[in-house]
């Protein structure tokens, strides 16, 4: 006798994959014993002192448990539940998060099924193991500047800048920039995410040679021998990086404002119209508080610290959702473009929240650029969101706190969903 | 931590974070303060934005009798509203060009601008006015704000930075900034036609730093290939300047590096940080076909797996034996668990 | 004595510079400058970008001065349509104000270039060569293109729409300076009691675009048809082994090009050229080739990234191509609008080849972008 789980409707390695957001999944019976109508077991963690941990929910909205107890029926009808990551227990290493069904009375193991909870943290607080595979994953998409990296590269220059910056769909379109580049992360290696620098603390253990590199007196950026980014290379063979920091990187924080300070942009009425601000102070003066390549708008995708940069201001960005649950796209305070671009009211095309994104979209006649790198969205085994080509409002939503489906799969190491906290 | 604990914690942050915003914007406004408490009071505002406060702060700003240190600190809290207005931008460029005003002033402008700018839609087209205070920086004598502007020019691929850049080179009677510096300015644009000098540096380099700087920049100059070789088999060289070569021929000729990579990695009397950076340069990037049919190789991989000569050399061996087993580039077990 | 000085890649560009001036003061000689401004003159042999574009935007705009001839509108046209350098760019915004017969249609290349720099825009100047830092006065790409607009008077009526869009909708693209020329420009548009003059001068013959027969040099390509060829699968073969049998469709390109509306947008065109040939059935009948300018760098994984990034698809008949000898006889064979640094491309212009099934030159489309189906009709009348 045996159990069969699936996740989110698969059964394969590469969709065990799940965040602080509920995920649904089903369990059955397989080969009863004869003679029994039904059988009870237990959904749990198999190993409660290692590895990130699973809860459980037999229903949303619900609380998540360390175990859960079902009755299965023995003809193999499929009982629904949902799994999470257990908040402040995320894994460190591929499917280390061993969901196990055992028998409620024997405790005899009916199966098992290898799971990570993958979460973006602070890349000062990884592991050896976290740092060494995210590098490597970044490397071997740099392929010394022939690698898919090049897209991303040739999206965030000069000429494409108005799709990105300057009004309301800055956040929105680096969400969907990093998550894609996050997606392109994990088919090389799918145990890593893209991890932030949180510029407003000193980060003594990412400035290093052994992760993003230390400069020399001229501001060439110097690894530790075998780190893979000494091969780093864009724009047609510069190989390395410049970039020195202004601020003591062991002891100190970037010149931006703090976290609270941030989270207080929108106003008495936390609007997204004022949160919208921090793209000057935090996000600017980040890019800022360097010489060297990630100082300029045309310039920063060279260097790799800017999408740990950016991943910190998204965290901001989904930090002030959670805190003043701002997830409903047809309220303005969540974001304040509601419709189309030429509608009545409406901003640049791209900024608008049914707009599709450049590139995206793949649109290149003016006011578009040109050319649209890097082709469709990248689906992912875990996520049908957001789909090939993504609308700024599908990038609003993204733990699936108003539709589970618009779960984009990525959540932040230093707050919880909200569907698991707010539907308690 | 339950989960509303949590957010009730989190909010009474927030809520200390505001009422400390309040007090700062207060303690600001009041002119009576002197120009330290002020100043303090500044930071505790962190970013002004309504339109009285701005309007103070520019007055701060623009009155050369105050204390300096305040009236960089008010232009450094208006910087969100001064990449939402041309007017504004036009104020700092100006304060940027004045070569009469503060250091600490101009250099507060220049920060000033240089964040703004990332907000494309406002700043953008201010770029041309920004562009020319920058040149005009070029020539200033305060070094700092001679360097960064001649910097952040060099990065847009600037052509009158470039130019002067590249008189240096040829007249150190005209140097704005060190040799090394001079061509790794240069190097972010592979057009800017300095190969033949980066080539004499190699020969006969300033600093070592310098000269890692041109070998690692030879990386875009084909002719410059049997150059990056003779380095990189050098073993009387500098290791970092060796190890740029390495990085260098792996991005130019990546045929040549694997080759010379293998002997690098067979010679135990090679230096063990750059077999690390040979055996990685293999790992992540080689043939793989090749290097499966490679059983001298593999086989020396293993052993310095095994019998480590050095730290680098163990997570690099290790990187490449679970790479190979996973039998493609990047696979899932790119990296090692540690 | 203007033409008597030899001017080769040995010449100062400040002796180029005092020609340009030279020519200024006596207009006649304006001749002179267009004969300065293909690409594969071995007066730009071996200068770099910067130098390349300083002299070819000094000439440009001295054409205000001198007159432009028709022989030099396809260059300003080209620097107008796909132009990212804000110098070039102004500069061939003023030559446009030399031309004798100013005509509607070149409106549509000025309301282009107002997108491809707007966001590069730079404070230049023509008073001087190479000035030197402070400038008394500056101008820019913006700024010139407006008040060409505005020098067009009534025959830019038809850009009224766009240009008053700009002043309205899309002002906050603008600074207060550059909404004044566009505002300025309106008014003198809108004021000009003139006719519009529609159709007169070279633009109307082609739109500036090259399209032309091959030179008498050109007609026998049996000299390279043992060039060696090595494609984005490492796989080598002849000139004469790929460029034969069927039509074929070759581009110039390389990925170094820092210049997207150049090489990325000419290669991502290849790519939808390719749907079009399936969309037409005619998959097996033509082919279709990129050739790199850059053979010694752009190795095959390179080129292989390049085009997969850009919707390129592969197959027997359609390959990306670096040479791996005989790139210099290429170059003549095809007369190719590029040359180099060293090794590093300085200038090259857009050009797309159709050949015959032996390889041999049909059509040159240069300098402009080429029309994805006026291409393939002119593939096809081969088959």
């Amino acid at each position: 006798m045996k159990t069969e789980i699936t996740i989110d409707g698969a059964d394969s390695a590469s969709a065990s994959y799940v965040a602080w957001a509920p995920v649904h999944s089903s369990i059955r019976l397989v080969e009863p014993d004869e003679d029994v109508d039904f059988v009870d077991v237990v959904l749990r963690n198999q190993h409660e002192n290692q590895g990130g941990q699973i809860v459980f929910l037999d229903a949303i909205p619900g609380e998540g448990q360390d175990r859960l107890r079902i009755r299965l029926s023995a003809d193999g009808t499929p009982l629904d539940f949902f799994i999470a990551g257990k908040p402040g227990r995320p894994s460190q290493q591929d499917k280390d998060a061993v969901l196990e069904t055992v028998e409620a009375d024997t405790e005899v193991v009916l199966s098992t099924k290898a799971l990570m909870v993958r979460i973006r943290k602070n890349a000062n607080d990884l592991t050896a193991g976290e740092r060494d595979r995210f590098l490597s994953a970044f490397a071997i998409l740099n392929n010394q500047g022939m690698g898919r990296f090049r897209d991303f590269r040739d999206m965030h220059r000069d000429n494409t800048s108005i799709e990105a910056h300057g009004r309301a769909g800055f956040l929105p379109w680096h969400r969907a920039y990093l998550l894609d580049l996050e997606r392109e992360l994990q088919r090389i290696d799918p145990s890593v995410a893209l991890h932030y620098w949180k510029f407003d603390e000193p980060a003594p253990n990412l400035f290093a040679r052994d992760f993003i590199g230390v400069p020399n007196n001229l501001g060439r950026v110097q690894f530790e021998p075998g780190n893979p980014l000494e091969f780093w290379a864009t724009d047609g063979a510069v190989a390395g990086i410049e970039r020195s920091p202004d601020f003591d990187s062991n002891t100190s924080a970037a010149f931006v404002m703090s976290e609270e300070d941030t989270l207080l942009l929108g106003g008495p009425d936390d609007l997204y119209a004022g949160f919208i601000d921090m793209e000057g102070d935090p996000h600017g003066e980040a890019h800022t508080s360097f010489r060297g390549s990630i100082s300029r708008i045309d310039t920063a995708a060279k260097d790799p610290l800017f999408f740990m940069l950016h991943a910190n201001v998204d965290r901001l960005w989904a930090k002030w959702q959670w805190l003043n649950r701002r997830f409903d796209t047809a309220e303005l305070a969540t974001y304040p473009f509601l419709g189309s671009a030429g509608d009545p009211g409406a901003t640049r095309v791209g900024h608008n929240l049914r707009d599709t994104m450049w590139p995206w979209n793949q649109e290149t006649n003016s006011p578009r650029p040109p050319t649209a790198p890097g082709g469709d969205f990248p689906p992912s085994p875990t996520e049908n969101a957001p789909g090939l080509v993504p609308t700024v409002g599908d990038m609003i939503d993204y733990q699936g706190t108003i539709d589970l489906g618009s779960r984009l799969g990525f959540d932040y190491d230093d707050f919880l969903s909200l569907i698991v906290e707010h539907r308690r | 931590m339950d989960t509303p604990e949590h957010r009730r914690q989190y909010t009474e942050r927030i809520e200390r974070a505001a009422e400390e915003q309040r007090e700062g914007l207060r303690d600001f406004s009041d002119r009576s303060r002197p120009a330290e408490e002020r100043q303090s009071a500044l930071r505790r505002a962190v970013a002004l934005r309504g339109q009285d406060e701005v309007a103070e702060a520019v007055d701060v700003i623009l009155d050369r009798e105050e204390d300096p240190t305040l009236r960089a600190s008010a232009l450094r809290a208006i910087g969100i509203e001064v990449g939402k207005s041309h007017d504004l931008i036009d104020m700092v460029i100006g304060l940027l060009r004045d070569g009469d005003e503060p250091e600490m002033v101009r250099q507060a402008a220049l920060r000033t601008l240089q964040q703004s700018s990332f907000r494309a839609a406002t700043f953008n087209p201010k770029m041309p006015e920004y562009t020319d205070a920058l040149r005009t920086v070029i020539d200033d004598p305060e070094d700092s704000l001679r360097e960064q502007a001649l910097e952040i020019l060099a990065q847009g691929k600037d052509e009158y930075a470039q130019r002067r850049l590249l008189e240096s080179l040829e007249d150190p009677s005209q140097a704005l900034v060190s040799p090394g510096k001079a061509v790794q300015l240069l190097g972010n644009d592979i057009h800017a036609d300095y190969y033949p000098l980066l080539r004499d540096m190699v020969q006969d380099p300033p600093s070592t730093e310098a000269k890692q700087e041109a070998v690692r920049l030879l990386a875009a100059d084909p002719a410059s290939k049997e150059l990056l070789v003779d380095i990189l088999r050098d073993k009387n060289e500098y290791r970092e300047v060796r190890n740029a070569s390495a990085a260098a021929l792996q991005s130019l000729a990546p045929a040549e590096f694997q080759e010379h990579a293998k002997q690098i990695i067979l010679d135990d009397g090679e230096y063990n940080d750059l077999r690390a950076t040979a055996i990685d340069g293999l790992a992540l990037f080689a043939d793989q076909e090749a290097l499966s049919q490679d059983t001298e190789l593999s086989s020396r991989v293993e052993q310095l797996k095994e019998q480590p000569p050095s730290d680098e050399v163990e997570r690099s061996a290790a990187r490449y034996i679970s790479m190979r087993a996973s039998g493609e580039t990047g696979p899932a077990a790119a990296g090692t668990n540690v | 004595m203007l033409a008597n000085r030899p001017l080769d890649k040995d010449t100062p560009e400040e002796t180029i510079a005092e020609l340009v001036d030279a020519v200024g003061r006596s207009p006649e000689r304006r001749d002179l400058l267009v004969r300065l401004l293909p690409e594969r003159l071995s007066l730009y042999e071996g200068r770099s970008t910067n130098e390349t574009t300083r002299i070819r935007g000094y000439i440009l705009a001295a054409f205000e001065q001198t007159g432009l001839p028709d022989a030099a509108l396809p260059y300003v046209l080209e620097e107008l349509e796909n132009g990212r350098d804000a110098y070039l760019v102004a500069g061939a915004a003023k030559a446009l104000r030399g031309l004798d017969s100013p005509t509607s249609r070149i409106t549509h290349f000025l309301l282009k270039a107002v997108e491809n720099v707007k966001y590069v825009d730079d404070a230049l100047t023509f008073e001087t060569y190479k000035p030197r830092w402070p400038i008394k006065d500056h101008t820019t790409a913006l700024r010139e293109i407006f008040r060409t607009f505005g020098w067009l008077g009534t025959r830019a009526r038809s850009a009224l729409p766009d240009l008053e869009a700009l002043c309205k909708e899309r002002s906050d693209e603008f600074s207060q300076p550059i909404r004044a020329e566009i505002e300025n420009a309106i008014d003198r548009i809108r004021s000009d009691g003139g006719t519009a003059h529609v159709c007169c001068g070279a633009v109307s013959a082609n739109r500036g675009l090259e399209i032309y027969a091959p030179r008498e040099e050109q007609r026998d390509g049996g000299g390279i048809a043992d060039i060696e060829l090595e494609d984005q699968d490492r796989n080598t073969l002849t000139y004469g082994g790929f460029f034969r049998d069927k039509p074929s469709i070759v581009v110039f390109f390389y990925t170094r090009c820092n210049n997207p509306n150049k090489c990325s947008l000419t290669v991502t065109k290849l790519a939808r050229l390719q749907e079009a040939v399936a969309d037409e059935r005619l998959v097996g009948l033509l082919k279709t080739a990129a050739i790199t300018y850059d053979p010694e760098y752009d190795l095959p994984a390179r080129l292989k990234a390049y085009g997969e990034s850009r919707g390129v698809a592969f197959s027997d008949d359609d390959r990306i191509f670096r040479t791996r000898t005989g790139f210099r006889e290429l170059q003549e064979y095809f007369q190719l609008g590029v040359n180099f640094s060293g090794s590093i491309v300085s200038r090259h212009r857009i050009e797309l080849f159709v050949l015959d099934g032996r390889g041999e030159i049909v059509v040159t489309f240069a300098r402009l972008q080429w029309d994805i189906q006026e291409v393939l009709e002119q593939a096809k009348a081969l088959l």
